[in-house]
């Protein structure tokens, strides 16, 4: 059951019926997995304690640069050179006693980004750079853990959710490559503070929906470009491809097996 | 018979129905780090040789990001 201290604190989004007091007692229940504490995690990350997720694993492994403020904005300019996931885990321990948040202070991969993300409800990609984008993305399909995967450069967003059912593309069937045309590091090509926390905003949104809602009332697989100069979305049906090196050669595998 | 396609919401008129490349390709597009959508559907690059374009077809190429 859920406290009356608790009850209190989440009426506003008990109060939605599709939330109610179930879908808050399994927010409280759940891990949620970060990884990156840049623009969209720093959107995200306030809004996933503040909903009361019961437990928040934040990785990055970047420090405060005074370029980041104009859209990092949990942070301070007195905070410059901190490290973003002790500063991140004081703002959310400082929000939500309630919610327990362990860091990790390194770039995930290998087996430890493997096992964090089986660990794990659902992964948030608040990632700035591709190859750790795959990395994710393998990641979660192996340990069939939903992703959430965000990106945002200048005007423009794109936002899917990924639910690794058996006919499900994943991200290397959307993007199966790793080198871009243009700049991907917000560094490099500028940024728009607003649309970077407006995807992070949406991330949040879809997570604690996958993870309070019936199945039937969340969508998956698609995605979603925004163009903030126009104020506009485009949502696409992203298509499995029959030639994916990473959730095809494993059905292929185990077929195989058979 | 040509056919009319819309790309990016510009109207292009082909003097036959071609593969998504060959299309890409004669309009001299360049694909690196693109995804592609035909009426609001993800191609997979893959298929990009052999998926035949359509009279109406509208496509949408774009980059994709991946800053954060």
């Amino acid at each position: 059951m859920i406290s009356d201290e608790a009850y209190i604190r989440y009426q506003r989004q008990i109060q939605l019926v599709e939330i109610g007091l179930q879908g808050q007692q399994s927010l409280e229940q759940c891990s949620v997995l970060v990884v990156g504490c840049g623009g969209l995690g720093s959107a995200a990350i306030p809004l996933l304690a503040g909903a009361g997720v019961g437990k928040l694993v934040i990785a990055d492994h970047d420090t405060i640069d005074v370029s980041n403020l104009h859209r990092q904005t949990h942070y301070q300019q007195t905070q410059l050179g901190q490290s973003k996931v002790k500063l991140t885990r004081a703002y959310v321990e400082a929000l939500n006693s309630q919610c327990q948040v362990r860091v990790v202070e390194a770039k995930l991969s290998g087996e430890q980004l493997t096992l964090e993300c089986m660990l794990a409800d659902i992964v948030l990609d608040c990632s700035d750079n591709m190859t750790t984008r795959h990395a994710l993305n393998q990641a979660c399909y192996q340990s069939k853990t939903k992703l959430v995967s965000a990106a945002a450069i200048g005007w423009k967003g794109q936002l899917a959710v990924y639910d690794y059912g058996q006919s499900s593309p994943c991200y290397h069937c959307l993007f199966p490559f790793e080198r871009l045309a243009t700049p991907t590091r917000c560094s490099e090509h500028g940024v728009m503070g607003p649309v970077v926390a407006m995807m992070g905003s949406v991330q949040a949104l879809e997570a604690l929906k996958h993870l309070t809602l019936e199945a039937k009332q969340t969508r998956a697989n698609q995605l979603h470009l925004f163009d903030g100069l126009i104020n506009q979305w485009q949502s696409l049906v992203i298509t499995k491809d029959a030639t994916c090196k990473v959730c095809q050669q494993a059905t292929t595998e185990s077929e195989a097996i058979q | 018979m040509s056919i009319n396609i819309k790309l990016n919401g510009k109207s292009i008129s082909l003097t036959h129905t071609e593969a998504l490349s060959e299309v890409l390709l004669s309009l001299a597009i360049p694909t690196q780090g693109c995804a592609l959508a035909v009426n609001g559907e993800i191609v997979p690059r893959a298929e990009w040789p052999t998926w035949r374009v359509n009279q109406g077809d509208d496509i949408s190429l774009f980059q994709a990001i991946a800053g954060g």
